[in-house]
């Protein structure tokens, strides 16, 4: 890091938060703060929809996925257009029509007072924990490459965020959000662009792709019906539409998005926006990995990315055998170099020889063997080290190869999306607490200037909240397991609930707060037996399924208890 | 008036779907073609 990349950070990220704080400050009521007084535009809301999913882990963990693993994670997104459709046609006029502040809101005019608390608990706990994670994730990222102290790190994250959303609530996250995603975008493009300009000089773009796939990274759709396959056409259009609808439908932090809206039909087109442009944002970060790729064939690559896993070696007895791999690996280097640069002559000379693609495909495969080696050299070391090192590779590639001030551009990239999300998280946590519980326990009627008070009081709570367990995070070892596998475990029930009320009429409330019950017990139990027992990578079923489980269980027992044993209850 | 613009809405919607399938539809292609 040098002053201009200091100097491009830090003027960066100040004049976001101050024009942020500046430019919506001074909220009348509780209306104005929760949403935004209803005039944001369509893009603006989309803007932010989109802003507050991509968190900083979308920006160093995906192109380094697209790395080791190809394209194919770009069809978990594949379910979320349709999603997008089923939530403009149904929960936004419903969500607008009972002109709600939170999404449980809804639950207790459609069900009773004990259903809309139980999901807008459900949703703090899950929502606080990940709100510290995405404060926590990058910091620990980032301090690992440049060497920060990882507290001061998640201290001034967060206060940042606190500033611009303690004091103008939902119009600061959106405004602030409309400026990290361009900071957000033209960063990555430029970085995108500097990297097709860095390949050998005789390389076209196609060329690049010819490579990429001829290493296995060009797997994008894949129609497997496999159940054992991670990310295939199926498991995006199934898993991950049940997924999205929970996320954007029922989770308070982007819910809260869409309903700063200027009317339904500006709420649906920002949603409309995130459908036409999420995919081909996900393609376009993957390919910027692929693309990180096909720059590290030419160029000295490390046998694990991650720095810690390095310095342990080096401090470790097993110093000599790891160095003995590196050399293998440099050697192994230099004749892919080779063998890239003659594949790549033949095919400006439009021949695509499967000779040297065979062997490309055999030199790919010693060097994972070699990767994999250094891996079970690492965990000898310490059998507690983190040896997936995919959240490191694009970084790496900024800190070695991006000229200065982009180094610091690219940083605010990162630290603006960890910001984006943070902001949603607190403001939706804050109109949580304030609305569902809050508000709705008080004995008495306060006036607007109370609520609007009591909803500032909660963002800086829980923003300080974010910022301890973004401190302790390092205190659990496997945190962002953690934290998928709490929301997978709520997620699903919560959108039974939400579904049941949307399209099944004839339920009330006992039997949907019974039933959501019983379906979380069961979850936990599938979770317990099916999940939790087994070692990484080995569980009977993946975490993405136990959303579709939940909503379907949640849909199913309700309708038999209504039928059944409540078919008396006519509220 | 009111049916002709949920129909528009609808017709919108549509184009969502239609849009994302002609991406991977065009992802399709990109992998037959570099694979």
């Amino acid at each position: 890091m040098q002053l201009f990349d200091w100097i491009v950070l830090v003027v960066t990220l100040l004049f976001i938060v101050i024009y942020g704080a500046w430019k919506t400050k001074g909220s009348k009521n509780v209306e104005d703060y929760i949403l935004g007084s209803n005039e944001t535009p369509w893009y603006m809301v989309g803007l932010s929809v989109m802003a507050t999913q991509a968190s900083a882990i979308t920006f160093l963990s995906t192109p380094g996925q697209a790395y080791h693993d190809g394209m194919g994670f770009v069809q978990f997104y594949f379910g979320l257009p349709i999603a997008m459709v089923v939530i403009c046609l149904t929960f936004i006029p419903i969500y607008h029509k009972y002109k709600v502040y939170t999404a449980y809101e809804y639950l207790e005019k459609r069900f009773d007072l004990k259903t809309r608390s139980l999901a807008a608990i459900l949703f703090l706990f899950q929502r606080g924990l990940g709100t510290g994670l995405t404060i926590y994730a990058p910091a620990i990222i980032l301090s690992a490459l440049l060497g920060w102290n990882l507290t001061y790190m998640n201290i001034i994250i967060g206060v940042l965020v606190i500033i611009y959303t303690f004091s103008g609530g939902t119009k600061a996250v959106n405004v602030t959000q409309k400026q990290q995603m361009f900071v957000i975008m033209t960063g990555m493009l430029i970085t995108f662009f500097l990297i097709l300009h860095f390949l050998p000089n005789e390389m076209t773009f196609s060329n690049a792709l010819h490579i990429a796939g001829a290493n296995d990274k060009m797997n994008i759709v894949n129609f497997s019906a496999d159940p054992e396959e991670k990310y295939t056409f199926w498991s995006g259009i199934t898993g991950g539409f049940f997924l999205a609808l929970a996320y954007f439908g029922t989770d308070q932090s982007q819910v809260g998005r869409y309903l700063s809206g200027k009317s339904v039909r500006e709420s649906q087109m920002g949603l409309v926006m995130n459908g036409l442009l999420k995919v081909p944002m996900q393609f376009f970060i993957l390919l910027t990995g692929v693309m990180v790729f096909v720059f590290f064939q030419f160029n000295p690559v490390p046998l694990n990315f991650n720095p810690n896993n390095k310095a342990l070696i080096e401090q470790s007895q097993y110093k000599g055998e790891y160095h003995s791999l590196e050399k293998k690996l440099n050697a192994l280097s230099e004749d892919k170099k080779v063998i890239n640069l003659l594949y790549i002559d033949q095919l400006n000379q439009d021949y695509d020889n499967p000779i040297l693609r065979k062997e490309l495909i055999g030199l790919s495969a010693k060097e994972k063997d070699l990767r994999d080696r250094a891996k079970e050299i690492i965990l000898k070391a310490d059998s507690g080290s983190e040896t997936n090192d995919k959240d490191y590779v694009f970084f790496h590639f900024i800190l070695h190869y991006l000229p200065k001030g982009l180094i610091g551009l690219l940083l605010a990239v990162i630290i603006s999306a960890a910001m984006s999300s943070t902001a949603s998280g607190l403001n939706a946590l804050a109109s949580t607490t304030a609305i569902d519980i809050y508000k709705r326990n008080l004995k008495e009627e306060k006036s607007e200037k109370h609520y609007l008070n009591a909803t500032k009081f909660f963002t800086l709570f829980w923003g300080i909240v974010a910022i301890l367990f973004a401190s302790i995070g390092t205190l659990f070892e496997n945190l962002i397991q953690l934290v998928n596998i709490v929301g997978s475990i709520f997620y699903g029930t919560v959108l039974g609930i939400f579904l049941v009320g949307f399209y099944i009429k004839f339920v009330k409330a006992k039997a949907i707060f019974y039933s959501a019950l019983a379906s979380q017990i069961t979850i936990f139990i599938i979770y317990y037996y099916a999940i939790y027992i087994f070692p990484t990578g080995e569980e009977k079923l993946g975490y993405l399924w136990l959303n579709f489980i939940g909503a379907m269980l949640t849909i199913v027992l309700s309708s038999i208890l209504q039928m059944t044993v409540f078919r008396k209850e006519k509220r | 008036m009111e049916t002709k613009k949920t129909k528009n809405w609808k017709k919108n919607y549509t184009w969502v779907l239609v849009a994302n399938a002609i991406y991977i539809l065009i992802f399709y292609l990109i992998m037959k073609l570099y694979s």
